[in-house]
């Protein structure tokens, strides 16, 4: 993962943005997309995808591997994720440490898998199948959560140690689910840093989190607050980080303030 | 002297002739379709990317030559606070306002603000002596450049071309000529059919071989361009849209040092005005245009995207290559 090139500050492209993008093209490293959304796609999605990979740096990152289903990868799926990854010539690319389908049915949600050493075997053959089909270095993220299984036998920094060990994979640390799971849960997150290999952080995700009764949630809608930034300061001190990206999918801000965010953590990164 | 009037083309029966020479025709025009396919090459070039810093008045020129860029100018005139668009009785007039600061002008819209004094009535703006004139400079600076992109069609396409069409009107025009005069000379006068063959086949040669002023280049990165900005554009109206509910229009907002709205009528032509407080903009100049080039130029909108139009403007395409030809063709 250290032979990765470092990719800088960028953004998850949204439709939103995509005329203040090509505008500040200098001040934005470079863009994650949302797989799913090029899958199947229109003839006019395509050519934005071109579009966009002329001008940045483009990371695939998907939603719908569902890694952690026990009925395996949907190789329909995979395959066209394979082509999107060989058209677009990533660096890397990434999805979940999650399940999104059970029994062929899509649950539209990015649910947290049990702890135990079964799952952990799930997500280790799931992620050898993609790492088959493709070639490109696979990053996984650690998700947000509202629940943890009773069942569970193993923390999660022990979970995502044990898996990122094993499957050799990069870990794409969001450091905004880091804090909410951390705040929800009652751990520090500091805490979870020690534990985890972090020679294996290749990229992150931050944004602001949301308060919902008493409960952090990660709406992508917020800007990033002072404690999240706190995460993200220490986890730049403590790794190589290749790349960082901010998530903003709602509650659209003026573009100006992206931007500060963006060159905030430039500085971070840097420092 | 006799091979010329006694051999099996002079002397053949004229139907039978009319059907050789609608043959004949045909296929003259379909290479010189074919060739003209490829002349322009432009499509194999990769893209250029799309500049940080984008130059609305130079896609406006792109999109739809010097008139383009005069409307442009207008507008941005009209949306600083520059100038208003007036109606005095049946006249429509643009007039100087009072704005408090030239600081916001860029020199083009400067030059552009000298040019009107006080008042002026819209179709000034497209006459020979009007404000395209005044952009001469700009017009030759974005041609040259445009050219040098290969964005435009230049005259190594159109000279590349030219042989072609020479000798499909020559195919078109000496086998009718020929075959009038010797029908003539064999004292047969009832050539009206031949000679509708001959000038219906020169019209269309004529046609076919008129290059677009854009080409295949320029037509892709102008799509692009659109693409990149299509969100800007509803964004950019939406601040503007008329309403019947009084409310304060926001002052110039910039947008990486563009104000949205100038650079959406710049990629996507002065269309994208309808339905905004600035429609009385939009169909002033479809009819000053309109005026203006019924006065001095025969082209309808219909030869628009033609480098080769007779207009004297010297610039055609109009924004039928981009934004619909009620923009005004040029």
């Amino acid at each position: 993962m250290e032979k990765l090139t470092k990719l800088g500050i960028g953004i998850g492209f949204r439709q939103h943005f995509k005329s203040d993008l090509f505008l500040h093209q200098t001040e934005v490293d470079f863009l994650e997309i949302t797989s799913d959304h090029y899958l199947d796609a229109r003839p006019q999605k395509i050519e934005e995808l071109k579009l966009l990979k002329e001008h940045f740096p483009l990371i695939p990152h998907s939603l719908e591997l569902s890694l952690g289903s026990a009925e395996g990868i949907d190789e329909d799926y995979l395959e066209k994720v394979a082509e999107l990854v060989e058209f677009v010539e990533p660096e890397w690319f990434s999805d979940h440490i999650c399940f999104t389908k059970s029994g062929g049915v899509k649950i539209g949600h990015l649910a947290p898998v049990p702890y135990t050493n079964e799952s952990l075997k799930v997500l280790v053959k799931n992620i050898s199948k993609v790492k088959g089909r493709i070639k490109t270095p696979f990053i996984l993220e650690n998700i947000s959560y509202t629940m943890r299984f009773p069942s569970s036998e193993m923390s999660e920094s022990e979970f995502i140690t044990r898996l990122l060990q094993e499957t050799d994979c990069g870990l794409l640390l969001d450091v905004t689910n880091l804090y909410i799971n951390s705040k929800n849960f009652g751990y520090h997150w500091r805490g979870f840093l020690d534990k985890i290999p972090l020679e294996k952080v290749v990229q992150l995700h931050f944004v602001g989190s949301h308060k919902h009764n008493d409960y952090l949630i990660d709406a992508h809608a917020h800007k990033t607050q002072d404690d999240i930034w706190e995460v993200f300061r220490e986890v730049c001190t403590r790794c190589d980080v290749k790349g960082a990206i901010l998530e903003r999918d709602e509650n659209f801000p003026p573009f100006e303030e992206i931007l500060e965010e963006i060159k905030t953590a430039r500085n971070l990164v840097k420092n | 002297m006799d091979i010329l009037l006694d051999n099996p083309l002079a002397t053949m029966y004229g139907p039978y002739f009319l059907i050789l020479y609608g043959f004949l025709i045909f296929f003259t025009l379909i290479v010189l379709a074919i060739y003209k396919s490829q002349v322009d090459k432009t499509n194999n070039l990769s893209l250029p990317p799309i500049p940080a810093q984008v130059d609305q008045y130079e896609i406006a020129y792109l999109r739809g030559g010097i008139n383009e860029v005069a409307r442009s100018v207008i507008f941005a005139l009209m949306q600083k606070g520059f100038i208003e668009i007036l109606k005095d009785g049946t006249k429509t007039v643009i007039n100087k306002t009072s704005p408090p600061t030239r600081r916001n002008l860029i020199q083009i819209e400067q030059l552009a603000l000298d040019w009107h004094g006080n008042s002026r009535e819209p179709k000034e703006v497209f006459e020979s002596n009007g404000l395209v004139a005044q952009l001469e400079g700009y017009r030759q600076m974005y041609q040259a450049r445009l050219e040098q992109g290969q964005m435009l069609t230049g005259d190594d396409m159109r000279s590349s071309l030219a042989l072609s069409r020479w000798a499909a009107y020559l195919v078109i025009f000496g086998f009718g000529a020929y075959k009038l005069l010797a029908s003539i000379a064999h004292g047969y006068y009832n050539v009206i059919l031949l000679v509708i063959f001959s000038i219906t086949g020169l019209v269309i040669a004529a046609s076919i071989a008129r290059l677009p002023r854009v080409t295949k280049l320029g037509k892709a990165y102008l799509e692009r361009l659109q693409l990149a900005f299509d969100n800007l554009k509803y964004q950019a109206q939406a601040p503007y849209i008329a309403s019947t509910v009084p409310r304060v229009i926001p002052q110039q907002a910039t947008f990486a040092g563009v104000d949205p709205l100038l650079l959406s009528v710049g990629v996507f032509g002065s269309a994208i005005l309808a339905g905004t407080v600035f429609d009385s903009y939009n169909q002033t100049f479809q009819r000053a245009q309109q005026q203006s080039t019924a006065s001095s130029c025969s082209s309808g909108c219909g030869s628009s995207c033609s480098s080769e139009s007779s207009c004297s403007s010297g610039d055609s395409g109009g924004s039928s290559c981009g934004g619909g030809c009620g923009g005004g063709g040029d």
